[in-house]
């Protein structure tokens, strides 16, 4: 049940971050306007929820730092390799988060079916790269739903950008 | 192509008259073939889109093209009018002013006032009334005595606070020098259901959400902040009957974008001038309670030039600007 | 009231356009409810300028479908892909997609159609049964009341963090913490930086859609890619797979769970999500073995199941008593009425006879409905499984990008799911669940704006929380449920675990001895 050691060390950075997360929360409520009768006021409820998450920060620290360490794994080259998926993993998914970002900035100007498009076939290409039929599918599928689903179930308007 | 398409122009004149009225010039306007995107500053289903959608679904007959209903919401209606404000301005964009736009206006969330607009016409308006349960007050002078014996803790509902309900209530609040507790709800609903479970002793609130109740005997209005009797409840009196000078409502425009032709803004103001001359769009008003009432482009900008300062003092004195 | 019943149901059943209405109603919901983003909400808004030529009773008959088919809908997404339909799915999802990766996709797919059903049917007899009465009851939750209800609902929060108490109540926090950006109750803004677009707060729908969806498309890309898991081909003969696994579960959870669901549903604003929340932390309350909730137990599929389909049957009731929507959907569906010339009120259960019970019955037949639907599409729904996740996962990732937008018509809602989205991933990559984000982004305002309106009422004075015996009575169950969640349980499980090991050891020795 424990959760590895170096996770619990993360933990406390973790923690660290809320306690700044939640000092700033803190600070900025004292700013609002406060009630009027007996109303509490905007900054009641903020400063409480600071004061919280104040204090589940410490715990969480507090137990990052007295867990017992947890087992990790001893062989040193089966650790690199499991670092190694981990982090394919990790850029994979970042890529894809970018990949969003990018699909939110574009859409109104290329339109939706281009944009879709685009989008799903880059996301499938991330999954799996041995198959350029699946790619295809996906991104077919993905505009295909869509126009089916809005465009003429729905009747909601879609931005046409560059096919407008 | 040609032929066909000056065809249904004719027709579409012929149906609504306003082209015919217009005369060639304006035989360009509007397109048949064109859509006119409504932007709606509400959610979709909610009063005001429900009112809007009904309205232009009449006012289409009569424009000769169709118009759909397009929700930009958020941002207490500055998002949908903020997209209006930035709309071509060739009469294929129009869209739902309502009273908010002055609360927006007054408090600076956004960049956006309704003298941004061509304003085409009014749609409907309510005046704002006082609401209280029939056994607690018989007149609006008990509800005074009331509020006098107990200063500060006469409860008065209103949905959000600096919202259209909230400044009439503190506006007669002054006006008459009372103190009351105002108490803020998230719509019209919840202070329906306070007022009747006895958690406040009235609402401000327009009338369609409560005249199930008035009707039956429940609830009692005390009066109206109309500058005459509403037919609605023709026996309540208007404040200014009773000699305190309250009058407010809340409204509902339709407005082009800035810099709108006069041809177009013309074209339009004459087709919602045939919607609200067809029976069959008044049959509809009436059965909703929409609370139809037109005013011509030139006497929507004098309304809200008169109201404008008006609610923009208000606010000042309520503390939610400055 | 009652005795007109038989004139609604020989009315209903003489007409095949509304029976046609209640199948496609039921049919489009169920579609457009489990494509993750859409809610039933959305797609009545959407249908709403079609029905303003229809008859009253067939459009409102068309919607109440769409409401049905669209509440049950999303429990198939929840427990296919591990991302819920809508809020009201969430819980559904713990328990669920469990029960599928043991490869019983059509085990948990039937629990949820039978519980759907089985919650819809109670809160509609309810409805036929008490409407006026749960009408009068539901004025009796003014502020105090409500806000004494949602501390309650908060346990749930901690029935559903055990694996880190910690860590599930910092979530909470941060979901309490979203829902304060916007103005509050008094007009002040707050946490808004000068953008007016956040000036109504963070929009639901797109957190939704971030918070489960494309956080769930990016936990997968993580993962190596593999094929998809040797899920058997479904056939058509497995639909009725769940029926011994529900005996064993019995009436009694379902039933309560229902009841749970119709009472929040009666209430003003409460909604699906916390009659889901609710249900599920009552049912582990009151579960032998509530260790194994979030390892795909029955339990965990059939209560919030049954609560959020029987809330929906409460949910009518202070729309048709006060005009007053009890949720979001039957707010759109009151919307449609007014337009139709009809008035909820009180007068409307005296002249029942000519809308009310058809509707009434027409809610129930809708039932009947979605089990035949249910039924049928239940292998389709559980061969989702076999498609290959380099085409699903990328069709939902658009899908949800693009039911952002249509959400708020703006690409700042789209802006918005992104960047909650990716918060979301880095969040479960540190082990913190997004259940109890939602859960506080979810009760945040109702726990806010109550607390502050009845200090406000009262001018101060605290006592007016605990004024009413009803708000008394959910604080007390509150904090029974937060110290048998926090203190007996935990220790409950370590004994058993204790005696567990210990059992093991003994076996251990007397195998070495012998």
């Amino acid at each position: 049940m424990h959760l590895p050691r170096k996770l619990l060390r993360g933990d406390a950075v973790i923690g660290v971050i809320l306690l700044a997360l939640a000092l700033w929360y803190g600070l900025e409520a004292q700013g609002f306007r406060p009630g009027r009768a007996g109303d509490p006021g905007a900054g009641m409820f903020p400063t409480l929820l600071a004061l919280l998450l104040g204090g589940l920060a410490l715990w969480l620290i507090v137990s990052a730092l007295i867990a017992p360490p947890g087992a990790e794994e001893t062989d040193p080259e089966r650790r690199a390799r499991q670092r190694a998926i981990a982090l394919a993993g990790f850029i994979r998914a970042a890529i894809a988060a970018a990949l969003s970002v990018a699909f939110v900035a574009l859409f109104e100007t290329l339109g939706y079916i281009i944009a879709t498009g685009l989008y799903a076939a880059a996301i499938s290409l991330l999954f799996r790269r041995d198959n350029l039929l699946i790619t295809l599918l996906a991104a077919a599928g993905a505009v295909g739903f869509l126009h089916l689903l809005f465009s003429v179930f729905l009747n909601a308007r879609l931005p046409m950008g560059l096919l407008g | 192509m040609q032929g066909i398409r000056s065809l249904s122009i004719l027709g579409a004149g012929l149906m609504a008259g306003a082209l015919v009225l217009a005369g060639p010039a304006q035989a360009e306007y509007p397109d048949p073939n064109r859509e006119v995107r409504h932007i709606m500053p509400w959610g979709a289903g909610g009063g005001t889109d429900t009112v809007m959608r009904g309205f232009v679904e009449h006012l289409q007959k009569h424009l000769g093209t169709s118009i759909y209903t397009d929700n930009v919401t958020g941002g207490v209606g500055s998002v949908g009018w903020m997209t209006l404000k930035g709309a071509p301005p060739d009469g294929y964009t129009i869209g739902t002013v309502t009273y908010d736009i002055l609360t927006v206006e007054h408090q600076n969330m956004a960049p956006v006032s309704w003298e941004d607009f061509e304003i085409i016409g009014m749609v409907t308006e309510h005046a704002t009334a006082l609401v209280v349960r029939a056994e607690d007050f018989e007149t609006l002078d008990d509800f005074i005595a009331a509020a006098q014996d107990n200063p500060g803790g006469l409860t008065v509902s209103n949905a959000s606070t600096g919202g259209v309900w909230h400044q009439h209530a503190v506006a007669m609040e002054q006006e008459i020098g009372l103190e009351l507790n105002h108490v803020p709800y998230e719509s019209a609903a919840p202070q329906v259901t306070s007022l009747l479970g006895g958690e406040t002793m009235a609402a401000v609130i327009s009338l369609p959400p409560v005249m199930e109740y008035v009707r039956s005997g429940e609830m009692r209005v005390l009066a109206v902040m109309a500058d005459e009797r509403v037919e609605m409840v023709a026996d309540v009196p208007t404040f200014t009957e009773l000699g305190h000078d309250v009058v407010y409502g809340s409204f509902r425009f339709i407005a082009a974008p800035p810099e709108t032709p006069m041809e177009i803004v013309e074209v339009l103001e004459q087709a919602m001038y045939d919607t609200f001359q067809d029976p069959e769009f008044l049959a509809w008003a009436e059965q909703g309670g929409i609370g139809e009432r037109w005013l011509d482009r030139e006497a929507s900008i004098a309304y809200m030039e008169t109201i404008g300062p008006v609610i923009g003092q208000l606010m000042v004195d309520l503390g939610l600007t400055d | 009231m009652l005795a007109e019943l038989p004139d609604a149901i020989t009315l209903f059943m003489g007409d095949l356009r509304l029976i046609g209405f209640v199948c496609l109603g039921v049919v489009l919901g169920v579609f457009v409810g489990a494509v993750p983003g859409l809610t039933a909400t959305l797609a009545i808004a959407l249908l709403l300028p079609f029905t303003f030529g229809m008859p009253a009773l067939e459009a409102v008959v068309l919607m109440t479908g769409i409401f049905v088919g669209g509440i049950y809908g999303g429990s198939a997404t929840a427990i296919m892909v591990r991302v819920p339909g809508a809020p009201a799915n969430t819980m559904t999802m713990l328990d669920g997609y469990e029960m599928l990766k043991q490869g019983k996709p059509e085990v948990a797919l039937g629990l949820a159609t039978a519980a759907s059903v089985f919650g819809g049917l109670v809160g509609g007899i309810l409805l036929i049964l008490f409407a006026p009465q749960l009408a009068r009851f539901s004025l009796k939750f003014q502020s105090p009341e409500i806000f004494a209800l949602v501390v309650l609902a908060l346990v749930a929060v901690a029935a559903v963090s055990q694996q880190s108490l910690v860590k599930g109540l910092i979530a909470t926090v941060i979901g309490l913490m979203i829902s304060t950006v916007g103005i509050d109750l008094a007009g002040v803004p707050r946490y808004t930086f000068e953008m007016f677009r956040l000036y109504t707060g963070v929009p639901l729908i797109p957190l939704v859609i971030g918070l489960f969806a494309l956080a769930e498309v990016l936990r997968r890309l993580e993962e190596p890619h593999s094929r998809p898991k040797q899920v058997a081909w479904v056939s058509f003969r497995r639909i009725f797979a769940f029926v011994p696994v529900w005996r064993q579960v019995g009436w009694k959870l379902p039933l309560k769970s229902s009841l749970i669901g119709a009472v929040i549903g009666a209430l003003p604003g409460a909604g699906a999500a916390m009659a889901a929340f609710l249900a599920y932390a009552e049912a582990k309350r009151s579960s032998p073995h509530p260790e194994k909730f979030g390892t795909g137990i029955p339990e965990g599929i059939v209560a919030p199941e049954a609560s959020n389909n029987a809330m929906t049957g409460g949910a009518f009731i202070p729309m048709l008593a006060f005009g007053i929507p009890g949720d979001a959907v039957t707010a759109v569906i009151l919307g449609a009425l007014v337009i139709q010339g009809i008035v909820p009120g009180p007068q409307l259960f005296s002249q029942a006879g000519d809308l009310v019970l058809p509707l009434m019955v027409g809610f129930i037949f809708a039932y009947l409905v979605l089990m035949i639907v249910g039924l049928v599409m239940l292998p389709w729904f559980a061969r989702v499984a076999v498609i290959d996740h380099a085409v699903l996962f990328p069709i939902i990732a658009a899908v949800a990008v693009v039911a952002a937008y249509v959400s708020e018509r703006s690409v700042f809602a789209m802006a918005t799911m992104v960047a909650i989205g990716i918060g979301a991933w880095l969040m479960q990559r540190l082990h913190f669940s997004l259940v109890p984000v939602l859960l506080g982004v979810i009760l945040g305002p109702l726990l806010e704006r109550n607390f502050r309106r009845a200090l406000g009422i009262s001018g101060g004075d605290p006592a007016i929380l605990v004024s009413s015996w009803i708000a008394v009575i959910l604080l007390l169950t509150a904090a029974f449920m937060a110290f048998y969640f926090a203190w007996v349980q935990p220790r409950q499980q370590r004994r058993h675990e204790a005696q567990a090991a210990k059992a093991r050891g003994e076996a251990e020795n007397t195998g070495g001895g012998a």
